[in-house]
């Protein structure tokens, strides 16, 4: 469903994210983990642009969302003038891809079939970022409900503003979720009298009222008290067992065992190791693993 | 008990009277006039200093930036002596559309950074939010952010609303009739010959409607805060 | 957003209708400036502007077919905005004679003589002479006084003649209080520069006869005797003295004319020895 695509991510001069590629099939629950600072939340955020990747592209299916990398084309990488004169005198086709690939050489204009044939690729596959995050809903560390609505409005706000539902529609919508998480009493109430228990979940109901097909969690529980992290992770296995395509950034390690079907470790900016829960937390492979889930679990 | 003696001949003698209530009305007139357009240009050099980096925005971007950095480093006296004196100086120009303008575009300045940092102020999760539920940037700015930008900002715009209020006295420099030059009048040879009980009386009709004004935002800041109970 | 636009746009056209309104109406009228704080040529009655001055100026749109509107700025700006002859067509202010003055504008015949008077505190130890009854303080009098006047007046323009003039400079004569520590402060009006004699920031006003004569009567605890020049051995002393026209802008003969023939209507005197110019200041004195 999504595929990230040899993504670079910089700050400035610091780099993030190094060569990351992933993909999320559908019906997947894929976990992320790793240490601060590794780029775990940068990859999440990419996946729904709300970082802009700095090399690299992201689909959603068939569709693109960032802008085309010539880098990931071959055809398009031949059809530049980097590659012409490389022929000329390398004269073999994989080897000049590959070199031009490694050292990153291709300049800023490469001629006017190169720029025709990016276009041609953004033409045919890309969509507008705002149409593809409808389809992927998102929760925060910090819940991010809006403070000026109640809830009711939170959950109605963007499929009546998006013209997805008419406001009857919305709300009926609205008010079978909250019922679904037994905070319906709550429909009229402002965000900032709830706990954050309450909060999470209901951002976690707001998400789910665009209907979307996968959901990503940035660090879901990280900001709540412990008492209330077992009620947010409860809904998250109920959506799970529902079938929902999950991308979880997470520290609940238990959670992740649990949960997901497969587990990506990230560190300094690349993925590390990647395997199924048993696979990797029973016998990591990589000593840069083994020493995280030693001094976590 | 002098002192008291000449306020009560203030308030009693008609001419003085009609002096105050001309000057209260070109005072209420161009503060009024002023503040409207201080807050809608604001509102609008606001948007544009916030709107994305494009290369439509990069001119108005320019334009503004220096229009603010003048009329906050330049006193108010002096922008109202180039507006009577320089722009507007033509034959029979109503001062009162001068002065309005001077006041308006001084008091846009400050609106515009009050606006802005009101919107700065508001924590960008709210934003994200918005736009990972697939709103565009427009509809998160109109529906999510201004609105609690604006508990932000009030504050700060009635400030320098008040701040206006007590400006506007400066235009007796250029001749205009409002509750200083009232003073003035009053103060002056043929009248009561002093100004010290007029200044009195007049400073007391500022405070008034400063108090009115103070009175009026608490209000407004009251209500906006109903949806922060806890 | 719309509302926005509509609200911004209803004021740009209400402005700029106001703006042709008020432009289209002015073909027809006599702009006058004047600072409406000298009585009893110029003063504030209520919201009006009334005075001798004003009746004068009167006369002459009557005389011109056209209307007159009198403009209330600060005193110091009049002569420069006859000068200019844009925002207004003529200056009447009890502006004194000077010959300063007269490169920047045209004056009228003149209509009045004032002399400078001095205001102090009536308990303040000022020394004055009386000759012939006539009480009056010399400018020697006034070494090391702090003085207040209004900003280009012809007290101003005197005071700081008199304290800044040297031999070595522009001058070219040494100024009766040169040296003697005396300071000249200028203030916007007389009656503010009173005012700072009360709250004892200066000693003395010099300001026309009029205006100090006003200030006196309101103010108890003032006095107010006229400004002479000390004589040279063996003459008198004598008052400084100046004299009041209307300026028009260079060039402008029709009003010139017109203001000329209405002055000289009136400075003729009449069956009990008096002009209709002396009547009229008596009268917009309270005193007739």
């Amino acid at each position: 469903m999504i595929s990230v695509k040899n993504i670079y991510k910089n700050f400035g001069s610091l780099a993030v994210l190094n060569a990351v590629s992933c993909e999320i099939n559908d019906g997947e629950k894929v976990a992320i983990i790793g240490p601060s600072g590794s780029g775990k939340s940068t990859l999440l955020r990419c996946m729904n642009l709300l970082e802009d990747p700095t090399y690299g592209e992201i689909w959603l299916d068939d569709n693109l969302l960032t802008a085309p990398d010539p880098y990931l084309h071959p055809d398009v990488i031949r059809a530049s003038k980097t590659y012409a004169s490389l022929m000329k005198t390398m004269n073999n086709d994989e080897e000049v891809i590959a070199k031009i690939k490694a050292e990153d050489l291709l300049k800023k204009h490469e001629g006017k079939e190169f720029n025709e044939l990016l276009k041609k690729i953004d033409e045919q596959n890309r969509i507008d970022i705002n149409l593809a995050r409808r389809q992927m809903g998102m929760v925060f560390q910090h819940f991010n409900l809006f403070n000026n609505m109640t809830v009711l409005q939170n959950l109605m706000l963007a499929p009546v503003q998006l013209k997805l539902k008419t406001k009857e529609e919305a709300e009926e919508t609205a008010r079978k979720l909250l019922r679904r998480i037994g905070l319906e009493d709550k429909a009229d109430k402002y965000p900032s009298t709830l706990s954050g228990g309450q909060k999470q979940r209901i951002a976690i109901v707001r998400a789910l009222a665009m209907d979307p097909k996968v959901m990503l969690f940035d660090e879901p529980t990280s900001a709540l008290d412990p008492e209330m992290v077992g009620e947010v992770l409860d809904l998250m296995k109920s959506l799970a067992d529902d079938g929902m395509t999950m991308v979880i950034v997470t520290h609940e390690m238990g959670f992740a065992r649990e949960v997901a079907d497969r587990v990506i470790f990230i560190s300094d900016g690349v993925i590390t190791e990647e395997g199924t829960p048993a696979e990797l937390f029973d016998d990591p492979k990589n000593p840069r693993t083994q020493q995280f889930l030693k001094a976590v679990l | 008990m002098d002192f008291i003696n000449k306020i009560i001949e203030l308030f009693s003698t008609e001419k003085y009277m009609s002096s105050i209530w001309l000057g209260l009305q070109t005072t209420l007139i161009i503060s009024v006039l002023a503040a409207m357009l201080g807050l809608i240009l604001g509102a609008i050099i606001a948007i544009v200093t916030i709107a994305k980096d494009s290369k439509w925005m990069k001119i108005p971007k320019l334009i503004c930036k220096i229009y603010i950095t003048i009329i906050r480093g330049t006193p108010m006296a002096l922008q109202l002596f180039i507006m009577a004196y320089v722009v507007f100086a033509i034959r029979g120009f109503p001062q009162i559309i001068t002065a309005t303008i001077a006041f308006g575009l001084n008091s846009a300045a400050y609106v515009a950074e009050n606006i802005r940092a009101g919107i700065l102020s508001v924590d960008i999760g709210q934003t994200e939010a918005g736009r990972a539920l697939g709103l565009t940037s427009r509809i998160t700015m109109i529906k999510i952010v201004i609105p609690q930008a604006i508990k932000n900002v009030i504050p700060a715009i009635g400030n320098e609303l008040i701040a206006l209020i007590k400006e506007t006295s400066i235009v007796s420099m250029i001749g205009m009739y409002d509750l200083t030059m009232a003073a003035k009048i009053i103060g002056s040879g043929n009248n009561m010959a002093s100004y010290i009980v007029p200044m009195a009386v007049v400073a007391i009709f500022y405070l008034a409607i400063v108090y009115l004004l103070t009175f009026v935002i608490k209000t407004i800041e009251k209500r906006l805060r109903a949806s922060d109970k806890r | 957003m719309k509302k926005i636009i509509a609200i911004s746009l209803a004021l740009v056209m209400l402005m700029t209708s106001v703006f042709a309104f008020a432009s289209c109406g002015s073909a027809n009228k006599i702009i006058v400036q004047t600072n409406a704080f000298f009585a009893p040529f110029e003063y504030y009655e209520g919201t009006e502007i009334k005075g001798v001055d004003v009746e004068i100026m009167n006369l002459v749109g009557e005389k011109l077919g056209k209307k007159i509107e009198f403009v209330n700025v600060e005193f110091s700006a009049i002569i420069d905005n006859v000068k200019a002859g844009e925002v207004c067509d003529a200056g009447a202010a009890g502006i004194t004679i000077t010959d300063e003055r007269k490169e920047k504008v045209d004056f009228s015949t003149p209509y009045y003589t004032s002399v400078q008077y001095v205001i102090y505190d009536k308990n303040a130890s000022l020394e004055t002479k009386t000759v012939d009854g006539v009480e009056y303080i010399v400018w020697d009098a006034l070494a090391g006084k702090k003085i207040g006047t209004q900003t280009d007046t012809t007290g101003w323009i005197y005071t700081d003649g008199e304290i800044n003039a040297t031999a070595s400079n522009d001058y070219g004569y040494d100024g009766v209080l040169y040296g003697k520590g005396s300071t000249n402060t200028n203030f916007d009006t007389a009656q503010l520069a009173a005012d700072a004699i009360t709250a004892n920031q200066i000693d003395v006003v010099i300001i026309d006869e009029l205006p100090a004569q006003y200030i006196v009567s309101k103010n108890s605890n003032f006095k107010c005797v006229p400004l002479y020049y000390s004589g040279a051995d063996g003459e008198a002393d004598a008052p400084v003295e100046e004299q009041y026209a209307i300026c028009v802008t260079k060039g402008n003969k029709e009003l010139l004319d017109a203001i000329n023939a209405v002055l000289a209507d009136l400075m003729k005197k009449d069956a009990d020895g008096k002009t209709e110019i002396e009547k009229m200041v008596m009268k917009h004195m309270g005193l007739n």
